[in-house]
């Protein structure tokens, strides 16, 4: 709104605030401000949805400016996913369906590929960081009603990109006007998935989460985190492989505390051969530890972009079992959250010792994935 | 709608953090005092109290604030207080949120709406219930909340 009506200056700004000023005459910050506040009046009724906002603050424009602005807001609704096809079902929906289209926009179109490993199997695209508790743009399975090409108005994006068998991947792509293209994601084996043919057991509920390829879904351990462990046998009709890479996520689920996600981590590794079975602690050879904030939260809390999946390069080494070792949560590990905070003899503030157990003694993961490049 | 501290039901200034638009209280001890401490009255109607950041200073430590003559700053937070809830009473006016349209005054001037709901508010307000029985009559912390009620009545914080 700047852009096409100006900043002005401090004496019009004086005035507009004032009501000297009509605001048809106004700065785009004021007339951005009136147009998010006629939204609100057209919002009195409650139970709105995020959508049902987007259209209020659409007909604010229509009635204010005469729909002088349709275009800047709905170019900008659709970036952020509430474009021309967006839809949800009431104001409570989980899974409202994205749309990145807009009528005002020269859209580009884009059909999403699974390459590498993952080439011909089914995959997800989601645009932005997240694809846990999000509904993904496009896929490769032909089973679903979801196309593998979209339409969406151009601009730099982050996508993320999962399969069963195959993790997660992500890229940023800058996507032109009118282009029409694929769009390639590089996907290998994840060789720790239960659906490679992995198993997981150890310590802690929920252990075959860890290996899912989704971070909708965590594996729990309570107890002292230091320690807690899950041993990954990797598919037991192969030989030995490789391990080049790991990924790890550290997201936690709605309603659980942050303060029990991962923060440092270690791989331990052991190739079955001969009298080798495996099934001894002294057989597992550490082969990686990760820096002490591979998951580094700070004050005053940790946040999902700390926490969502990332990628660990560890010396290439032969396996038939990968152990994934908890060295410490952000509780326990994190500098921010250790020690007492305040001189407030009514509130004990250092985590480890004072935090109630689902934060103190309890150690979440949501995803451990092994690549061999 | 200029003189913030003007008290339309008495015709005068309340020399404190009352008036027309907002009423801006502590809420310290059990049970709740709200709407009943405001900021030290200023006969000139001057409210430049001493801001010290006492509370960060002394690590959150309320045997040493609360007490102590700066009582943990206070007069500076409730003069803050006041000030945003009337700049964005008339910020909100002139952009449409008027007597007609709810908003919150205690005299509409009979320009419509109901009146008698001010934004009352409270700085540093108590736990209530207190989280714990053995914690002491000062449980309070750096608490803020809000609630937005039906035009004739304040919303309670």
């Amino acid at each position: 709104m700047i852009g096409r009506y100006g900043a002005g200056d401090a004496a019009l700004e004086q005035s507009c605030a004032d009501g000297l000023t009509p605001v048809t005459a106004c700065p785009g910050n004021r007339r951005w401000i009136q147009l998010v506040y006629d939204a609100w009046v057209l919002m009195a009724a409650g139970n709105i949805s995020m959508l049902d906002a987007r259209d209020a603050l659409l007909a604010a424009d229509v009635i204010r400016f005469g729909g002088a602005n349709q275009d800047l807001l709905w170019n900008v609704f659709a970036a952020y996913g509430f474009g021309k096809n967006a839809s949800s079902n009431g104001s409570n929906d989980g899974d409202p369906v994205p749309s990145f289209e807009s009528d005002y926009a020269s859209n580009a179109t884009v059909t999403f590929k699974a390459v590498g490993d993952a080439d011909g199997h089914p995959a997800q695209l989601f645009v932005g960081d997240y694809e846990a508790r999000a509904v993904p743009v496009a896929d490769t399975d032909p089973a679903t009603p979801l196309s593998d090409t979209f339409t969406i108005v151009p601009g730099t994006y982050s996508f993320v990109a999962r399969g069963d068998g195959f993790g997660t991947a992500r890229l940023t792509v800058e996507l032109k006007p009118r282009q029409v293209r694929d769009l390639p994601v590089n996907m290998p084996r994840n060789l720790a998935s239960k659906s490679s043919g992995a198993t997981a057991a150890g310590d802690g509920t929920g252990l075959d989460n860890l290996i899912d390829d989704t971070e909708a879904t965590r594996w729990t351990a309570t107890g002292v985190p230091g320690g807690k462990q899950v041993t990954v046998r990797l598919d037991p009709s192969l030989p030995a492989q490789q391990i080049a890479r790991v990924q790890v996520s550290a997201l936690v689920g709605p309603g659980q505390s942050r303060f029990s996600a991962l923060r440092q981590f270690q791989v331990l590794t052991c190739e079955a051969k001969g009298s080798v079975d495996c099934s001894q602690e002294r057989q597992f050879t550490p082969i990686y530890t990760s820096p002490a904030d591979a998951f580094p939260s700070v004050a005053r809390r940790p946040r999902a972009p700390e926490l969502i999946i990332r990628s660990f390069g560890v010396p290439k080494t032969k396996a038939t079992h990968v152990r994934f070792r908890v060295v410490t949560s952000q509780c326990t590990g994190g500098p921010d959250y250790a020690g007492e905070q305040d001189l407030d003899p009514a509130a004990n503030t250092d985590c480890a010792t004072a935090a109630p157990v689902t934060a103190s003694q309890t150690v979440r993961a949501a995803e451990f994935q092994a690549f061999s490049k | 709608m200029d003189e913030w501290d003007f008290d339309p039901l008495t015709a005068a200034p309340s020399n404190t953090t009352s008036g027309n638009n907002a009423r801006s209280t502590e809420n310290w001890i059990r049970p709740p005092t709200r709407g009943v401490n405001f900021a030290t009255p200023s006969a000139t109607r001057e409210y430049m109290y001493p801001w010290t950041n006492q509370w960060f200073t002394e690590g959150c430590n309320p045997s040493t604030t609360y007490t102590s003559p700066q009582r943990n700053d206070i007069d500076a937070a409730l003069a803050n207080l006041f000030a945003m809830h009337n700049r964005m009473h008339d910020w909100a006016y002139k952009l449409g949120f008027t007597e007609a349209t709810w908003n919150a005054q205690v005299d509409n001037f009979g320009n419509g709406g109901l009146g008698n709901d001010p934004s009352t508010a409270t700085a540093k307000p108590a736990r209530s219930p207190p989280a714990r029985a053995t914690m002491p009559t000062r449980t309070h912390r750096r608490t803020a909340s809000r609630r937005t009620r039906s035009t004739g009545r304040s919303g309670r914080r």
